[in-house]
């Protein structure tokens, strides 16, 4: 059965008229657009600086007050947006419930942004960039998409800092990038998304976790194995070990969302049983996403 | 220890494979599960957080390794069957032998245990404390059945307590030989073995029964009591006379066995339904009570006959008024009991054209509802005749008199009940027969019932029909021709043919004629011929069953049951060892068939007189268990504890198994390991 079979369809196109009607609303965001001095509506004036187009003199303002200003106008912005999704060892865990999980939350928000005229980019990665999807706009693009997504899996190991590196000198148009992972990485996740902040890119932090994740089932004598790295820990599974693991991983969880919320990343964390038209809503209603 | 169930070769290859399987098992168990985890650093993270030990888990799973292991070896332990070990130096084996005869019951003349019963019993009791962890005894019921009732021999002192405990006094006399004979066979091949007999020595030979005693047993006699004067109820019953069944005598019969004359107040006493065995807290309606005057060693016989009673049952007792300080010391044959024999009158439709003989043979005995009819009235005519099943649903008995061969054909199909043919014609007949003129008799079956107390061997006899195919046990008399008189039963049916017609005779000239119709009613009835019968306490009674029950059930005067006796030939056969009310009833629904009482009436046991027997053991050891004390101090800690436990100390194997398995549940709940594998 296709991950994107026709329920999921008529799923985003839902998503799409609600996106409409939470961003006619109050909360909806201001989408800054560049100023220049070309342009077709009026915005502002500017002090002549050496080299400016004399035709964007305003030499009505000159003739009563001497002074060179020139005119600016209000140019529209085309709005890119990028997905960043984990295609690491991990996501494949528990028969790839993270990572189908990652491209169906994807693909709803990048069929909106299809819709709105935004110019949608996919970068699947682990421990480099190991597929994208160039930009591209216009509802009907939304099968490439599916297309794409639907071949990503998940293998090997993950490094944010490269890929991100990668991506950030591929990419030179900045955006709204969103990162769509489950965030497992020796290395850690911090510099990788601060190196996106500093490139200017309007970064959202997507936390996907298993059910398995938050409450191990799981008693006795085990051995733990790795997916991504294949290492093997054999311990006691007793129910102490489990009660810290599980405070372990929510300490992880809330120093996540601390570091995003330091650096005005907008995080959101949902377990792959929260149903993803839920957590498309959640972003959608944080704000910013869309003009 | 000594191990007293398998050897330990016969279970080591057992032992061996379990052991194997257990390894086996515990290799799975402590294998560990593959699981798969998204991120193993955060597992790392939390282990190195934690105190967890590996030594710890390890040594966890070997304490579980020698659980399994201990478990296995207490199953082993338990099949070998341990015992407390045996000490060699003194290893008893004592075969107590308790008197429970009637004349046990008698005074003892001591003042800690008032009858010879109860001082044997403390004997038996304090000979069990005597025992030593190594000894073994056995506890032998010596009445009229003996048997050894504590089971094999066992040191467990609590369990022989307890099986003296339930030793009563039976109602029936002893069998000594039998007892010495399972005391000697149960001391064969024993160490040390020692023989008890705690009696009042009121048995016969003694010489005899000492040579059978074994030569290497040591062998005590403990006499309770001394020879005394007795006053005994020797007979009490109570008939219906043959010829007026409706009238009844009751007979008693007291012995004085004292050396002096005795006046005793003698009672008969009505028992309600609701009492199986004289009470003597309760009160009872007094039918009969006299003052009887014994000389020493005398009886007293008496009849009593036109009672007014209010009970079928009756209770009689017999207690010394003067001396008055003379005490009988043996009060269970001072109570007997006795029932009137059920009777009704039977309704018997005579079918006779006039016979004077019969008519009159008949009307004699006012115990007898007789209906004559003539062979003429419609209301006894069937389509082709008599209507031999319609009269017999009707009566009890149908008399159907062709003495003047001028009865209509009888229709005898299908019919059932009771019936006596006189002189019916060849068609008619029961039996297949055939004429003949002055038959000479030559055979009469006296021992037929229907034959008590008839001489009929001179009888004359014009002309008559010989019977052919009867068998000799229903024959009753029998001419050179051929049967001329003889009875059938069957399940339905039950009747006397009559060869010849009573008037072609000279039977009616004989006061044998009403004799004869007598028998052959009681007989049809299935009335008790016997003049008497009792059932005294000791013996096996073969109790008449009446109609034809296969399996009866018999409630005992104490409560018990016994349960689907088989009855054979009418009779089921029950052992008594109790006086008092037997009910008989039937297993399905539980009616009443009849009931009937049992005495002790044994003139040997309640001879208090004779000087007791004493049999002579061969050997006396050293120390037996008479000689010894009651151990207290010597007793290890480990038997005291084992005293303690549920369990029966001499048991061990049960107490290995039972560890085994609170084992077991320790580990399960407790290891948590049990969920993983």
């Amino acid at each position: 059965m296709s991950l994107f079979d026709e329920a999921f369809l008529k799923k985003i196109e839902y998503l799409y008229v609600m996106s409409k009607k939470v961003f006619t609303g109050k909360l909806r965001a201001e989408r800054k657009t560049r100023k220049v001095a070309s342009g077709i509506e009026f915005a502002d004036h500017r002090n002549y600086a050496p080299g400016d187009d004399f035709r964007a003199l305003d030499w009505r303002v000159y003739g009563r007050t001497e002074k060179l200003l020139v005119r600016l106008f209000e140019e529209k912005e085309d709005l890119s947006i990028y997905f960043l999704i984990d295609c690491s060892g991990s996501m494949h865990f528990n028969d790839d419930a993270k990572l189908n999980y990652a491209k169906k939350m994807a693909a709803a928000l990048g069929y909106i942004g299809l819709c709105n005229q935004d110019h949608v980019s996919y970068i699947a990665f682990n421990g480099k960039v190991i597929e994208r999807l160039a930009p591209t706009s216009g509802r009907g693009q939304i099968f490439k998409i599916f297309q794409f997504l639907e071949k990503l899996k998940g293998e090997g190991q993950t490094s944010f800092e490269d890929s991100f590196k990668t991506f950030a000198s591929e990419n030179r148009r900045r955006g709204v990038a969103v990162v769509i992972s489950d965030f497992y990485n020796p290395e850690g996740y911090e510099k990788a998304l601060n190196f996106l902040h500093y490139q200017q890119f309007e970064t959202y932090v997507v936390h996907i976790a298993d059910e398995s994740e938050f409450d191990p089932k799981v008693h006795g004598d085990v051995t733990l194995i790795d997916d991504e790295t294949g290492e093997r820990v054999d311990l006691t599974m007793t129910p102490r070990l489990v009660a810290k693991y599980q405070k372990a991983f929510e300490t992880l969880c809330l120093k996540m969302e601390a570091y995003c919320v330091a650096r005005h990343m907008l995080y959101f964390r949902t377990p792959v049983s929260t149903p993803f038209d839920e957590i498309v809503l959640k972003v959608f209603r944080a704000g910013g996403f869309l003009k | 220890m000594i191990f007293n169930g398998y050897t330990p070769e016969a279970i080591l290859p057992y032992l061996i494979g379990l052991a194997v399987i257990i390894a086996i098992l515990y290799l799975l168990k402590v294998r560990r599960r593959a699981v798969a985890v998204p991120y193993i650093g955060l597992w790392r993270e939390v282990l190195e957080k934690s105190s967890h030990r590996r030594w710890h888990d390890w040594i966890k799973r070997f304490i579980s390794y020698l659980i399994c292991i201990l478990i296995i070896g207490l199953i082993a332990l338990a099949l070998l069957d341990p015992r407390q070990e045996e000490d060699n130096t003194a290893h008893r084996h004592a075969i107590i032998i308790v008197d429970a005869s009637a004349s046990m019951a008698a005074d003892s003349g001591r003042e800690e245990c008032p009858s010879r019963f109860s001082c044997a019993i403390k004997d038996a009791r304090e000979l069990v404390d005597h025992m030593r962890p190594t000894d073994r005894a056995v506890i032998i019921e010596a009445s009229g059945i003996v048997s050894a009732v504590s089971g094999p021999f066992q040191s467990d002192k609590a369990a022989l307590d307890k099986t003296l405990s339930t030793i009563a006094v039976r109602s029936t006399s002893m069998d000594m030989h039998k007892a010495i004979e399972l005391a000697s066979h149960l001391a064969q091949d024993r160490e040390n073995p020692e023989i008890y007999l705690l009696t009042d020595g009121q048995f016969d030979n003694a010489d005899e029964i000492s040579k059978i005693l074994p030569r290497t047993a040591a062998f005590e006699q403990r006499n309770y009591g001394t020879p005394s004067g007795n006053l005994s109820i020797e007979a009490f019953n109570v008939r219906r006379y043959i010829a007026n069944r409706l009238g009844f005598e009751v007979f008693f019969k007291a012995h004085n066995g004292f050396e002096q004359p005795v006046t005793a107040r003698m009672k008969i006493m009505a028992l309600p339904d609701s009492e199986s065995t004289f009470d003597p807290e309760k009160d009872h309606d007094i039918i009969v009570e006299k003052t009887l005057t014994l000389a020493s060693g005398s009886s007293e016989l008496r009849l009593y006959d036109n009672l007014t009673l209010s009970s079928s049952r009756m209770a009689a007792t017999l207690e010394i008024i003067d001396p008055s300080d003379l005490v009988d010391p043996m009060p269970i044959d001072n109570i007997a009991y006795a029932r009137i024999p059920d009777y009704a009158k039977p309704d018997i439709a005579c079918i006779t054209p006039g016979n004077l003989y019969l008519e009159a043979a008949l009307l004699l005995n006012e115990n007898y509802r007789v209906s004559f009819m003539k062979p003429t009235d419609p209301d006894i005519l069937g389509d082709g005749g008599i209507d031999l099943k319609k009269l017999s649903a009707n009566h009890d008995i149908v008399i159907l008199d062709n003495s003047y061969r001028n009865l209509p054909h009888v229709q005898k199909e299908d019919w059932e009940g009771r019936a006596i043919f006189i002189n019916p014609e060849v068609e008619d007949s029961p039996f297949k027969a055939k004429t003949v003129e002055s038959p000479i008799i030559e055979r009469v079956n006296a021992k037929h019932p229907v034959a008590r107390w008839l001489s009929l061997k001179n009888l004359n006899i014009s002309k008559a029909n010989v019977f052919s195919g009867v068998p000799n046990s229903d024959l009753v008399m029998r001419a050179i021709e051929g049967p001329l008189m003889a009875t059938r039963k069957t399940n339905s049916q039950r009747f006397l043919a009559i060869g010849f017609s009573l008037v072609e005779s000279d039977l009616i000239f004989r006061v044998g004629l009403p004799v004869l119709f007598i028998n052959t009613i009681d007989w049809l009835m299935d009335e008790n011929a016997e003049p008497l019968r009792g059932y005294p306490t000791g013996n096996a009674w073969h109790v008449r069953i009446p109609g034809d029950l296969a399996h009866v059930d018999v409630i005992r005067p104490d409560g018990s049951k016994l349960q689907s006796l088989p009855v054979y030939d009418g009779s089921a056969s029950i052992y008594g060892e109790m006086s008092g009310f037997y009910r008989v009833q039937r297993p399905e629904t539980k009616d009443e068939v009849f009931e009937f009482a049992a005495n002790f009436s044994n003139m040997a046991e309640s001879d208090l007189s004779q000087t007791p027997s004493m049999l002579q053991g061969r050997i006396h050891l050293k120390t037996t268990l008479s000689d010894l004390e009651t151990e207290d101090e010597e007793t290890s800690w480990i038997i005291r504890l084992l005293s303690k436990l549920p369990v029966s100390s001499q048991y061990l194997w049960v107490l290995a198994l039972l560890i085994a398995m609170g084992m077991l549940t320790v580990e399960w709940l407790t290891y948590h390991r049990r969920w993983t594998v």
